[in-house]
């Protein structure tokens, strides 16, 4: 190993376990000695990747408080280091570790505000891809509905909530007073995208969640139709489809309309 | 889209005027109000994303004013080896942006895969010069164009540096053959920090390869300094501004703002100011003529 990555790697270990083998190789000097000089470091690698945390996971953030927030980015940052070169992608996995972490997975509601929260943030900067209006959908011939094919936009993603997440999410969005945690009497579930350049959510009826389910897995407008049997008539459910695509496209959900 | 009119001034450098960096709380300011700031500086990593906001405003504060590009994360002291996938981002970013230059900081920000986002010391060594130099040629011959490195502020010294930081410094741009961004608020925090005096700094590197200051606040803690960019710019910043350009002649000029965001008003008194001691340097230096 060259001398250039030893020190690096030493400083690595500082930075990751505190272990200042480090130490030895830096100038010691009186008033402002090499712990001090080292903890600069030590300290802004911390507080940076915990701000950014704060950042992206700002309701979480807001109901968690500064002591408990910080000990959860903390062992975050020790889990999943970031592996990225831009802090835009270093939380992503904070869900998953909230869901995994043996400190934190019993507490369910962390990680689903978690994924909440991450949701919006993929939706802020989802690709941009021009979307249909009513007028495209216009154009597809009757013949051609049942194997007509939807695109969803990339910034479109739906959440179930078991928990509040939506209130302590508006309160943070608002800077009104946080509300109580509280467990839903029904999980629901929410959509949120991107329209323009503003961040949408509402929420999403249990049979628009499986229609658009089955979207995303592909299936066709009839196939769509034959998934909605869950909840509909089968002779309801074309007509529940057709209400649901008109949706979509007012709301900018859809990027493309094929036919087979 | 508007380039930068490019005025070669005496001093044989490109000259863009006086600059802010480009931050989300400032966009809707800068489209609504066309304020009068010379060119914009971006952080590279914040507009490699696929779409939203921060595209969206990029290009349209590009159709007004000349932009550079600033990374923090190219790792050029990295023993890692070079990040293809982020300069291939970069690169395509470049195409879209269509930069006057492009720049990044003479440190290393990560080791064994990991990501410290912090611009982190390099020990002043020969090695550690051969190892950037090395670097730098393969990232340029990638872009196609020379990159401007950056001074960074330290708060450590290595028991290897056999060299001061000014001489690491030269040496790396000299023999890499690239260009200087040089931060006059970094020079005073480390010369604080080491206690250096920057006047030896500034009459030691070579002023031919600046091609961009920073300017920039800091958070004092008493016996030491760290380079925070959260405060106003203090009068010894501006003093060894004032020096460095009497020594440099016209460099195009940017004020960095990263947190406790004032409003862009204030920034544009600190560049006002910049650009006042630009102008009378300017006119002290006109009809000289600098061998660069």
């Amino acid at each position: 190993m060259s001398s250039l990555q030893d020190v690096q790697s030493a400083f690595k270990r500082y930075l990751f376990s505190e272990d200042d083998d480090v130490a030895s190789r830096i100038v010691n000097t009186p008033g402002f000695d090499t712990h001090q000089r080292l903890s600069i470091y030590g300290n802004a690698y911390r507080s940076r990747l915990v701000e950014a945390l704060s950042v992206d996971y700002a309701a979480l953030y807001n109901l968690l408080g500064d002591d408990d927030f910080h000990r959860v980015g903390l062992d975050y940052i020790e889990a999943y280091p970031s592996t990225y070169y831009s802090l835009r992608w270093f939380g992503q996995d904070l869900p998953r570790f909230l869901k995994t972490d043996e400190t934190y997975r019993d507490q369910a509601w962390l990680a689903e505000l978690a994924e909440f929260e991450w949701t919006f943030v993929n939706a802020f900067d989802a690709k941009d891809i021009g979307i249909m209006g009513i007028d495209d959908a216009a154009q597809i011939s009757p013949d051609s509905w049942p194997g007509l094919r939807i695109t969803l936009h990339p910034s479109v993603h739906w959440i179930a909530c078991s928990w509040n997440c939506l209130g302590i999410w508006k309160a943070m969005k608002n800077e009104s007073e946080v509300p109580v945690l509280q467990r839903l009497q029904d999980p629901v579930s929410f959509l949120i995208w991107r329209q323009g350049l503003d961040t949408r959510y509402r929420s999403l009826e249990s049979d628009e969640q499986v229609a658009l389910a089955s979207v995303q897995e592909g299936n066709n407008f009839a196939e769509l139709c034959e998934k909605l049997t869950v909840h509909l008539q089968p002779e309801e459910t074309a007509l529940r489809a057709a209400s649901l695509l008109k949706t979509w496209l007012a709301d900018g959900l859809i990027s493309g309309l094929s036919s087979e | 889209m508007i380039s930068a009119n490019n005025v070669i001034g005496y001093s044989g450098r490109p000259f863009l005027g006086y600059g802010v960096g480009l931050r989300p709380d400032y966009y809707e300011v800068i489209l609504a109000e066309k304020p009068n700031v010379d060119w914009f500086e971006i952080i590279s990593e914040n507009y490699m994303v696929e779409g939203g906001k921060p595209l969206y405003y990029l290009d349209r504060i590009r159709e007004d004013y000349p932009v550079v590009m600033h990374g923090v994360s190219l790792s050029i002291g990295g023993t890692d080896p070079l990040d293809r996938e982020y300069l291939r981002q970069l690169k395509l970013l470049a195409e879209r942006v269509e930069p006057e230059w492009i720049s990044d900081h003479l440190c290393w920000t990560g080791q064994g895969g990991h990501n410290f986002h912090d611009l982190m010391p390099l020990p002043y060594t020969e090695e550690a010069i051969k190892h950037v130099v090395s670097r730098v040629c393969q990232v340029q011959d990638y872009l196609g164009r020379q990159i401007l490195l950056e001074n960074v502020s330290s708060y450590l010294t290595y028991c290897d540096s056999a060299l001061t930081e000014w001489e690491f410094y030269t040496a790396v741009v000299e023999e890499a053959d690239c260009l200087m961004l040089f931060d006059i608020n970094n020079v005073y925090v480390s010369a604080i920090n080491h206690g250096f005096d920057p006047l030896e700094y500034l009459h030691y590197v070579p002023i031919e390869r600046v091609r961009q200051f920073h300017l920039a606040g800091h958070s004092d803690y008493g016996h030491y300094l760290i380079d925070t960019h959260d405060h106003p710019i203090i009068q010894p910043v501006w003093d060894l501004y004032s020096t460095a350009l009497a020594l440099f002649g016209p460099v195009s000029t940017l004020i960095e703002r990263d947190d406790c965001f004032p409003p862009f008003s204030e920034l544009l008194t600190e560049l006002n100011q910049a650009r006042l001691l630009g102008q009378q340097i300017n006119e002290q230096f006109a009809g000289r003529s600098i061998s660069v």
